[in-house]
């Protein structure tokens, strides 16, 4: 597949090293060009594209409209916004996913067709099941 | 009316002591504290301090009864949020984003955004205005562009000088709308003759602009 991957922080490096070495043709967008040097795996075999993903021109450049799922993993809940409804409305791209930290504005846009992936809730969730270990499963079957 | 006015920057303070002086009910949002107290002390208790894209925000200044929503920070991510959730989600129907990179203009209409207005672009049209050596000078843009008010000055010698409006072989997409002569503006009809020292005021497709020039003024110089 061909991926996008728009900001290269832990996260986003961490998923394009990954779907690299799995054989996928991955494409990284960020300002910062030692960000993507210190992240990326030596053997990075994607492409890296130094730019600000707001800039349509970057977007153009990092190939949107060959890509078949971009992911916006900036530090910006809007920034991940804009640019996940320009590759939709703009580029045309199928699957597009977004990190949106604030839950309700995850929901909002989730009804607009982006996939959004609120990071707040499933850590939340994750936390709780850490928490209270096997009484997780209880008491949100009450409903507590 | 009920305006709401996201980021207090000099954009957002002026357009909101210009709307209070109209008579409106303004609210502005600001995040920044000092900010915040600042306008406060100089426009009255007219900020609510905190983030125009956060629900919570949004309800508590009641956005649902808002009849405008007017985004002006300096962030365009920030400004096309902010106006997508008053929209979708609190049901405003006028939503009016400023754009600080005019090329996201067009995709802004297209995520439904009501309006769009962008500083640089209307600082250059206001330059263009002033340095036009061409004959034909725009004065508005309308419907995003496409068209466009546009003034012309008649001159001794000019192929419309002499003619009535109805002889003319204007394009197809465009309509004299306005004649000022000696100070007066005269709506003009088909047999109205156009002189010398005539400003003609029209609309005219932007695709047809150079069309217009040639009726009015002769070939664009080159």
């Amino acid at each position: 597949m061909n991926i996008v991957i728009i900001g290269c922080g832990r996260v986003g490096s961490s998923l394009a090293n990954t779907l690299s070495q799995e054989g996928h043709h991955v494409t990284v967008v960020d300002r910062e060009a030692r960000a993507m040097q210190r992240r990326l795996d030596p053997d990075f075999a994607g492409t890296k594209v130094v730019g600000n993903a707001m800039d349509e021109d970057v977007l153009a450049r990092a190939g949107l409209r060959e890509a078949d799922v971009v992911v916006t993993l900036t530090e910006g809940d809007n920034r991940n916004i804009m640019i996940a409804q320009i590759a939709r409305e703009k580029y045309g791209v199928k699957k597009v996913l977004a990190r949106i930290v604030d839950p309700l504005r995850a929901l909002a846009y989730r009804e607009l067709g982006i996939e959004s992936v609120d990071q707040t809730t499933i850590m939340g969730a994750y936390m709780r099941r850490a928490v209270l270990g096997d009484r997780a499963c209880e008491t949100a079957n009450t409903g507590e | 009316m009920y305006i709401i006015v996201m980021g207090g920057g000099q954009v957002g303070y002026h357009l909101t002591r210009t709307l209070m002086q109209k008579g409106h009910e303004v609210l502005l949002v600001e995040k920044d504290h000092r900010r915040a107290l600042l306008i406060n002390e100089e426009l009255g208790p007219v900020v609510f301090e905190g983030d125009g894209c956060e629900f919570r925000t949004l309800q508590q200044i009641g956005t649902s009864r808002a009849d405008v929503v007017v985004a002006v920070t300096g962030d365009d991510e920030d400004n096309l949020v902010a106006c997508q959730i008053s929209k979708r989600n609190f049901g405003v129907r006028r939503t009016i984003a400023r754009v600080n990179d005019p090329r996201n203009e067009d995709i802004f209409r297209r995520l439904g955004i009501d309006e769009t207005v962008s500083s640089t672009k209307v600082i250059d049209d206001l330059i263009e205005q002033e340095i036009a050596t061409g004959d034909v000078v725009p004065l508005a843009a309308l419907q995003r562009g496409d068209l466009e008010i546009v003034e012309a000055s008649i001159r001794e010698g000019s192929p419309a000088a002499r003619r009535a409006v109805r002889d003319l072989e204007l394009p197809a997409e465009s309509l004299i709308s306005c004649i000022v002569r000696g100070g007066r503006a005269v709506v003009p009809q088909g047999d109205t003759i156009l002189q010398p020292d005539d400003r003609v005021i029209a609309l005219v497709h932007r695709d047809q602009e150079a069309a217009l020039q040639t009726v009015l003024r002769g070939p664009t110089p080159t």
